[in-house]
């Protein structure tokens, strides 16, 4: 069968001794930042992208995959044991997770969420394995037109998922595309908006970005208000569930991989969307709602396998169109075009080695962490008690050298103080800054775009609606874009997300 | 009258980025037409929607309820960590790595009211050693540990 053998040739290059090491190194990473406060795996990915400058283009991308779903089990570590869920995706997981471990029950509460996640993640590898495939097929057939039009249905898509106002979401998204476009137009070789540094010439870096507005930007917010993190649970011992916690999770797991799987494809955190859909789901289809909020197990159970699914099946807008979802995965484009490699369809078929070792790696890594983190949670919950301001200039000294070290640039770091400082205003005025990112990678993709469906068509705009599949795009788009804007359903979305704060 | 005066900074702010991207684009580089688009077509085009958003945003504050306050601004922290990096990046190329990494570190302690003078120090020794047996060995960066390259 062809999917075995791929998945085949993808065990292959996963396996060889290297991309092992890094996959672990890259799931260990993931943990560590998931686990400590003020660093987050999107920051983390960006400081570690010029690292991987000297690594074959395999190994880069299973280490940076690595630490996006190893974030994911860090995060629910510190959601249950301290009340403080690392990554947003784990903000449910904390409600009853933190009520099971006040009840003595964080091992119980750690082991299912690794379970789950564990089942959810190889499930969710495998929908990647079977859907590439015929999803980039179709892909080869788009032209510029409805490659324009699927990246505008993606970025308005994305604002759905926003925290604030989508108005301003759609406006951080503009706000990042113009700044992508600074430096040399690949057109007319003309410089924009370049004021006569020569460093500009190439455009703003995308490390000193992302570091700047992910992580210095997070340090600024940490030290607002500085305050001890309690652990309340010292010691975790009985890591593997009853008999009963399993069979009352059994169904939650399934559900929970389920939506996340379907839910994860979404630009924008879907993964954060599945966890919540799932609480809500398994509150609903129990006996006894009331348990829920006071430790039930399936509201552990079940978040967690969707958020650990849907980051999953979020490579696959990615992998298949080259289109990012989210932060980190805009970064994986950056990483792919540093490289050399056009993200696109056609990495399936130019590049299949590195195709499937990454979907097999994820496999791997899903296991290793399982394997690993459970035993060395011990660690995990010491490292919890590291206060804060030890950190962040170990965050500092290592983002400048990160930075400066992609091109020996004095200028990187420049773009690194300026941006952490944009970074840190912008979200004290309730804008977000993971469309400012998006916005940044896709804007210069969208004008190469549509400057050639501007030339199949002549000049004339309404090329872009009188093909099929274009004007398919473009209308859901509007849709979407009317539903986003109306008055209830702001209402809505606004109770739906203020659990997470 | 009451205002969202955050939202109103917000869409200003976006209003004026709008009208620097715009008009640099309108009047340095060239349109060209929607057939043969010039450099300055996307960014002018990107430009006047951003204008109309920080109008839209702003506008719709006024009347609105009153913002939640901004809190806590931790100036301090913003000072001298961006001074941290600053720092690193006029002592780098001249004097190295070592030297760079030590003020960076030793301001970014001082962010925190916690930080006393022994720890910072501490601290400056313990990570100045790690950062530069982890990039310098480990990774191979090359950048010099004193002196410019």
């Amino acid at each position: 069968m062809e999917l075995t053998s791929h998945l085949l040739l993808g065990l292959q290059v996963a396996i060889s001794p290297t991309n092992l090491l890094f996959c672990f190194v890259g799931a260990l990473l993931g943990t560590l930042v998931g686990v400590l406060p003020g660093i987050g795996p999107a920051a983390t990915v960006a400081l570690l992208l010029p690292i991987t400058f000297t690594m074959s283009p395999e190994t880069s991308l299973i280490m940076l995959a690595g630490i996006y779903y190893g974030a994911q089990y860090g995060g629910s570590t510190t959601a249950i044991l301290i009340n403080l869920p690392g990554e947003a995706s784990s903000a449910v997981t904390a409600i009853d997770g933190y009520q099971m471990a006040r009840q003595g029950r964080a091992g119980a509460a750690l082991g299912i969420a690794a379970i789950g996640s564990f089942i959810a993640g190889s499930f969710a590898t495998l929908v990647i394995a079977w859907f590439a495939e015929p999803l980039t097929t179709v892909a080869l057939k788009f032209g510029p037109a409805e490659y324009f039009s699927l990246i505008l249905l993606g970025l308005v898509a994305s604002t759905a998922l926003a925290h604030g106002s989508v108005l301003k979401a759609l406006a951080m998204i503009v706000l990042g595309m113009l700044l992508g476009l600074v430096g040399t137009d690949v057109n007319s070789g003309q410089l924009r908006y370049t004021f006569g540094v020569g460093e500009l010439a190439d455009g703003l870096g995308i490390v000193a970005i992302a570091v700047g507005v992910f992580g210095i930007a997070e340090i600024f917010r940490n030290l607002e208000n500085e305050q001890e993190r309690e652990v309340g649970v010292k010691t975790v011992s009985g890591l593997m569930p009853s008999a009963a916690d399993l069979k009352a999770s059994a169904a939650p797991i399934a559900r929970g991989t389920a939506i996340g799987t379907i839910l994860g494809v979404l630009p924008g955190g879907g993964a954060l969307l599945a966890s919540f859909a799932s609480y809500a789901v398994e509150k609903k289809l129990a006996k006894d709602p009331s348990r829920f909020g006071k430790g039930a197990i399936e509201g552990v159970a079940g978040p967690e396998s969707a958020n650990n699914a849907g980051a999953q099946t979020s490579f696959i807008p990615m992998l298949t169109l080259g289109l990012p979802a989210n932060a980190v995965m805009a970064l994986m484009v950056g990483a792919m075009t540093i490289q050399g490699i056009a993200p696109g369809p056609s990495v399936i078929t130019d590049k299949p080695e590195l195709f499937w070792g990454l979907i097999a790696s994820m496999w791997l890594g899903n296991l290793m962490l399982v394997l690993l983190n459970l035993p060395l949670i011990g660690i995990w919950v010491r490292l919890l008690s590291v206060p804060y301001y030890i950190l962040f200039p170990g965050i500092i000294a290592f983002s400048a050298i990160g930075v400066y070290s992609v091109a020996s640039n004095v200028f990187d770091l420049y773009t690194l103080a300026a941006f952490g400082l944009i970074g840190y205003l912008l979200v004290k005025l309730g804008f977000e800054l993971t469309p400012l990112l998006l916005g940044f990678v896709l804007g210069p993709m969208m004008e190469t775009y549509l400057r050639r469906a501007m030339v199949l068509s002549r000049g004339d705009p309404s090329y872009l609606v009188t093909e099929p599949l274009s004007a398919a795009l473009l209308a859901a788009t509007a849709s979407l874009l009317c539903l986003l804007l109306l008055p209830s359903v702001t209402r809505k979305r606004s109770e739906v997300f203020v659990e997470e704060d | 009258m009451r205002a969202d005066f955050k939202d109103i900074v917000a869409g200003l702010l976006l209003l004026a980025a709008a009208l620097f991207f715009g008009l640099i684009g309108f009047s340095q580089l060239p349109l060209g037409t929607s057939f043969r688009m010039g450099p300055g077509y996307f960014p002018v085009l990107l430009s006047g929607l951003l204008g109309v958003m920080g109008l839209a945003i702003a506008g719709r504050a006024i009347g609105a309820g009153a913002a939640v306050s901004a809190g806590q601004i931790p100036w301090r922290g913003i000072v001298l960590t961006s001074g941290a990096t600053i720092g690193f990046a006029l002592l780098v190329p001249r004097y190295g790595l070592v030297p760079a990494l030590v003020v960076a570190i030793l301001l970014s302690a001082f962010a925190s009211r916690r930080m006393t003078p022994a720890l910072a120090l501490a601290l400056t020794a313990g990570l100045t050693a790690f950062c530069i047996l982890l990039f310098r060995y480990g990774l191979g960066v090359p950048i010099p540990l004193l002196g410019a390259p």
